[in-house]
Order: structure tokens, then sequence, then C-alpha cells
């Protein structure tokens, strides 16, 4: 139970984001420390200095009287001097360490290591021993017990007795000590919010890193359209996650097509071939049991081989429709596609003239793109094979021309059967094959290559109306691909 | 012609010499890149046919090697790779044209002699004869037994070719891929129509026909 409340805090100490918050907190607080350490050292150490000072010049003073006047003139100039002072303490000890006189209980320093002057020795302040020690005393205000530091000298005399006297650091310690506890304080509190922000901050990563790995989990257990969500209400506004969500977002949608193409590639080559393959077998099954002389046998051979050639080709057809879709393949180059366009009508044109069919072209003069000409030349003679297929008699078009926006639409118009505006959608669809078109020979999969190849050049692919005659409309396909200006 | 056939698999490569044999040719097979390197090397042949990918070392890589030793006989790749990049890559490695498989015998056939025809070391000329049939390149003008018959540009480089291949057959691939420089497959006859047209001009009006229909395989055009 209890292991289970921690696993969240656990897995958010665990994380990037909190580690860097909590080497910032520590180093933050580190450093506070140290400036604030040093600030404190330095205020005690001056005011331990003036402190040494001031208990110096005292012990100089006693020191005078304690040379003329002996040991008996210094005790009662410490017993009045003790009495008057609250700042200064003073001690003034017998020989075996007794308290002669002073106003603390003892000299607080080890006696027994103080070296003693020869007993004949003049008496030198300079050779006093000086430390620093702390007592309690009642706080002057309200009576409280108070600890209290002060820096002292020990200034041992020939005649046996020693003289402590020390001076309090003040009231510029207290401060200092103040300062001392907000460090310890503030430091406590900067590694605190540090802890509790650094946690924030690792969920709030954490959860957005969950969304991602519940994506891709749902991704690698199969269910490949699953999308991680950006947070970012327009696009290029997002944070780093969001970046990270659109580009894993992309990485899924081209796995997805490349998945898609593969496994449709498989279909579409089983659905299209077996039929034709049945049929190649049928019939040489049923000419090796029934011909009766090598003609007959010829005739099926030569007729099987020519079926043969169109499944090789539809087999070509399908393998470089799979490799368009999935955007492989496309040697782009600048190139003047209006001058293709030229050379396409000039090698459809006896098709369509022998056909009795009119042909025109409106071709606007030197039209710059980049692309991968041999594509487009295939995407448009597609779309030309499929005019003069589909047009019995009339008219077919074939342009190209600026549209706005640096467009360039290339487009072939007929004035064929046309294809109805609800199955447009389902005629660029591969091997689809609209009941209309199922006696003409042909793979189905010409429109979707011109797709395909539109695709692969950034651009789209429209079927609308063709030329209007009298017995209905034809059909316009359309490729529309960006213009080089 | 001598050819030499650098292919892997032993019952295609048989077909393959059964095919040229029967058009006249003298055929050595190869079946590893080595080897077939070594005879490029050494025989004098007129074409050399290298399968794409052979064992021991690919044929990209032998044809390459061969070109840099100074052999410039022309190589005819076979590839089951049909894609355009690949067939760039062929070229670049030193390949004079490019085949894919599966392809029919009689494509195989012409491939060869059109490569083997232009190794004979045709300088560029300006003028082309066939028997009566005559083609000014500098003037762009065709006459034929002196009489001078209009023909539109197109259709100018598609008998080019044929004159440069006369007495050949050339087939709808070789026409579309090296008059027209496509390389896919149009599903209309547009190559039919070209040739027809082309026919109208130069025969029609003479009492012996020069382009003929070679059934199953495509055209030749005939002195």
């Amino acid at each position: 139970m209890f292991a289970r409340l921690l696993a969240p805090i656990k897995s958010s100490v665990r994380t990037t984001t909190f580690r860097v918050a909590m080497a910032f907190a520590g180093l933050f607080a580190g450093f506070a420390i140290l400036l604030l350490g040093m600030l404190y050292a330095t205020t005690v150490g001056r005011l331990g200095l003036v402190a040494d000072q001031a208990a110096r010049r005292e012990l100089s003073d006693l020191g005078v009287i304690w040379s003329t006047q002996g040991v008996e003139g210094l005790n009662m100039e410490v017993i009045q001097r003790a009495a008057l002072s609250n700042d200064t303490l003073y001690v003034l000890v017998r020989p075996d360490g007794t308290v002669l006189s002073g106003n603390i209980d003892g000299a607080p320093i080890d006696l027994s290591r103080v070296q003693r002057p020869a007993p004949d020795a003049p008496l030198d302040p300079q050779t006093a021993i000086s430390n620093a020690f702390s007592y309690e005393r009642p706080n002057q205000t309200d009576g409280q017990i108070e600890k209290r530091r002060a820096r002292g000298l020990f200034l041992a005399g020939p005649d046996g007795f020693g003289l402590y006297v020390a001076r309090d650091l003040g009231p510029g310690v207290e401060a200092a000590d103040q300062v001392a506890r907000v460090i310890w304080i503030g430091g406590a509190g900067v590694l605190a919010f540090a802890l509790v922000g650094g946690f924030l901050a690792a969920r709030q990563a954490a959860s957005r890193v969950d969304e991602l790995s519940r994506t891709t989990r749902a991704v690698m257990a199969g269910d490949l359209g699953q999308r991680a969500a950006v947070r970012a209400i327009r696009p290029g506004e997002g944070d780093e996650f969001d970046d990270l969500t659109e580009d894993l977002n992309a990485m899924l949608e081209r796995i997805d097509r490349l998945v898609v193409a593969a496994r449709t590639t498989g279909d579409s080559i089983a659905h299209d071939l077996r039929s034709p393959l049945t049929r190649m077998r049928a019939r040489l099954e049923n000419a090796v049991s029934t011909a009766t002389n090598e003609d007959d046998l010829r005739d099926v051979i030569e007729d099987t081989l020519h079926q043969l050639d169109g499944v090789v080709a539809t087999f070509n057809a399908v393998l470089r429709l799979s490799r368009l879709e999935t955007g492989d393949g496309g040697q782009m180059e600048l190139m003047d596609v209006s001058l293709l366009v030229v050379q396409l009508a000039d090698m459809f044109e006896p098709v369509i003239d022998d056909k009795g069919l009119k042909f025109t072209t409106t071709i606007e003069p030197d039209l710059m793109v980049v692309a991968d000409k041999s594509l487009l030349a295939q995407a448009l003679s597609n779309l030309l094979d499929n005019a003069v297929k589909y047009t019995d008699a009339g008219e077919i078009i074939l342009g190209v021309r600026r549209l706005k926006r640096s467009e360039v639409e290339l487009w072939v118009s007929d004035s064929g059967m046309g294809i109805p505006v609800a199955s447009r959608e389902y005629a660029t669809q591969r091997f689809s094959r609209l009941d209309s078109a199922r006696s003409m020979p042909g793979t189905g999969i010409g429109l979707s290559l011109a797709v395909a190849i539109s695709e692969l050049h950034k651009g789209r692919f429209e079927l609308s109306d063709g030329i209007v005659h009298e017995t209905g409309t034809g059909l316009k396909a359309a490729l529309i691909i960006s213009a080089q200006r | 012609m001598r050819v030499l056939i650098v292919e892997d698999a032993g019952e295609t490569a048989l077909y393959m010499r059964r095919a040229l044999e029967e058009a006249g040719h003298v055929v050595d097979l190869a079946a590893d890149g080595p080897t077939g390197e070594m005879m490029a090397r050494g025989g004098a042949f007129d074409v050399l046919v290298f399968d794409r990918m052979l064992p021991r070392k690919d044929g990209l890589s032998v044809v390459t090697d061969l070109r840099v030793a100074g052999v410039v006989t022309p190589v005819l790749f076979l590839s089951a790779l049909s894609d355009v990049e690949h067939r760039v890559e062929g070229l670049k490695a030193g390949g004079d044209d490019y085949l894919a498989k599966p392809y029919a015998a009689s494509e195989l056939v012409a491939r060869v002699e059109a490569l083997g025809r232009r190794h004979d070391g045709q300088t560029p000329s300006t003028h082309l004869k066939v028997g009566e049939l005559e083609m000014d390149l500098l003037a762009r003008v065709v006459r034929r037994e002196g009489k001078k018959i209009d023909i539109q540009p197109r259709e100018f480089r598609l008998l080019e070719y044929l004159m440069r291949n006369a007495n050949q057959v050339v087939t709808r691939t070789m026409l579309l891929e090296k008059v027209w420089d496509y390389h896919f497959d149009p599903q209309t006859n547009v190559i039919d129509v070209h040739v027809s047209r082309l026919r109208s001009k130069i025969d029609r009006d003479f009492a012996q026909p020069m382009l003929h229909t070679v059934r199953g395989a495509g055209y030749r055009l005939e002195a």
C-alpha cells in the first residue's frame, strides 16, 4: 500500500527533470550558504578583532597596576572594575587556580598548560595567551539567560597569580548569529522549494512523456492509427514536447503509409495477377488436351505470351506505384514543363487523329517547375491514354497553364463518357475500374499512378467536368504542382 | 557477330544463346563475374551481355573494371531491377543499354544487333543511305529514288533511327526509348501509329515496301 503510494514519487524522482531541478537547487543553496557563510565569518572575525584589542588595552592597563601595586592593588582594581563593567569580564586566580576576584566563575583556560614566567621576570602583557569563549548571563532587557561570546586574554604573573580579561563581542554578534540562522533556514527552504518544484516539473514532464509512451506502446501493440496529442493551439507555437510529438506523429504517418503500401502491394498483385494467370493456365491446359494441330497450339502459345506481357506490365506498374506511394524515387530537376507537354502532344497527336478525334493544345510557354521529367511524362501519358481510350467522338484538349498562387496545371480534357461526380474518388483508387471501363484493356492503375506522381511532387490531382457534348460531359483530369518563378 | 553472354542462370543463358544463334551470331557463355571479365578482356567480342547480379563479382563492378581497363566493347545489361535509377546506375557503370527482365527473345536480339552495329565505327555521318532511300541530316531532307519526301520533324527522327539500324529488327520499346527517350509503357499503340504514318510517306507511292512489320517483335527497314 505504502509502496504503491510512493511509486509515482519514485518515478518522478527518477526523471531527468527532477534531477536537474535538484542539482540546481543544491548548487544554488550551496552558493548561498558559501556567500552568507563568508559574510558571517568576516563579521564575527571583525568583531573578534575589536574585542581582542579592547581586552588587550584593558590587560595592559591592569598590567601596569599589577606591576606597580602588586597583586593586592590589582585585586582591588579588578573588584572595582568587575562591579562596574558589563561588557568586560575579569577574573584573578591564585596560583592554585582558585578565584580571588572577578565577575566570572573562573578562567576559561587550562591553567596547567600555561607557561609560567620565571619568578624574577618582569610582568609582560605581550606574553598573554588569547582565546575565544562563550558564557551565559541574564539578558539585560528581560532577564532571560542567554549565551554570549567573548574574546579573552590570560596573563600569568611572575608571582604565580593569573589575570584573565575578556571582552564581550557585543550586539553585533547577535546580528551575525541571526544571519547564520537565516542561512540555515533559508538553505533548507530553498532545498525544500526545489524539491517540490522539481517534483512538480518532473510530474509535468513525465505526464507528457507518458502520453508519448502510451502512443508508442499502442503502436507497438499494433494500432498504427494512434497519434499523440499536440498541446499547442497553433502550429509552431508548441514547446519542445510538441515538437517531439509532431515528429513522432509524422514518423508514424510515414510508417503507416509504408505498412499500408506493403500490404496493398501484396493484395494488389494477388488481386490483379491472379485472374490473368488463372485464365492463361486454363487456356494452356485446355490446349494441351484439346488442340489437334500445331497451328492451334501456336495460336494459344502466342496469345498466352501476349497475356504474359500484360501481366508483367501490370506487375511493373504495381511496383512502381508502391514505390511512388511511399515517397520513394523521383529525380527532381528544374525543367521546362511547357516543352514536355509539347513533346507529349507531338507523340499523341497521330493516335488521337487516327481515332478521328480533334486534338487541341493550349500551352502556355516557358513554365518552369522542379519535377521528375520522366514521371510527369508518364502521368500525362496515362491521362492521354485514358482520354483516347474512353473518347469515341469529339475532341481531346491537352494543356498547361499557370494558376494563381504560383501553381502549374497540366490537364487533359476530353469529350468522352466522363465519370459521374460520385464515382470520381473511387476512380483514382488502385485497381478500381468503373463498370463502364471493364470491357476496356488496362491495368486499372493509370489514375492511381497519376495521383501518386502528383503527390510525390507535393501537388494534387483533380478530376472535374470535361468537354460538354450532345450525349454527356467528358472528363478533365488535372495535375497541379507548384511552379518555379 | 560474336557475343559474350554472362549469365548465371543456366537455362536462361541457353535460351539466350539459341535465340542469338538463330539470328546468325556466334555466342560464348560465362556463368560468373570473374570468368566473364577474363573472357571479355581476352576475346574479340562485338557485344557483351551482362546480367547485373552475378556470382563472385556483380555485373556493374565487372563492367566498371572493364571500362577502366580500356575495353570499349558495347555492353547490354540485363536486370530484374527495372527502375529508372537502376537503369541510370547501369549506364553510369559503363553499360550502353539496359534491358529489364523478363524480356522477349526478339527484344534481346534486336538490342544486341543495334549495339553491335553502333560499334561498327560509323563516324557521325551527315548522310544516310538505305537502298534508294536517302537522308541528308544537315538539310533535313529525305529522298527516295531521288524524289523528295515531305516529312515532319518527329518522323524524321524516327526514320533516322530506323535507317541507322537498317535491315535489323527494332522493337517498339527501343523506338520509345531511343527516339522519344521515354522509359515507360504507353498503353495505347502510339509507336505503331507513328510508324504507320511514316510508312505511308516513304512506301505509298513506290512499288517496293521498305518498312516492314515483324510480327511479335517490331519493325525492320529494308533496302
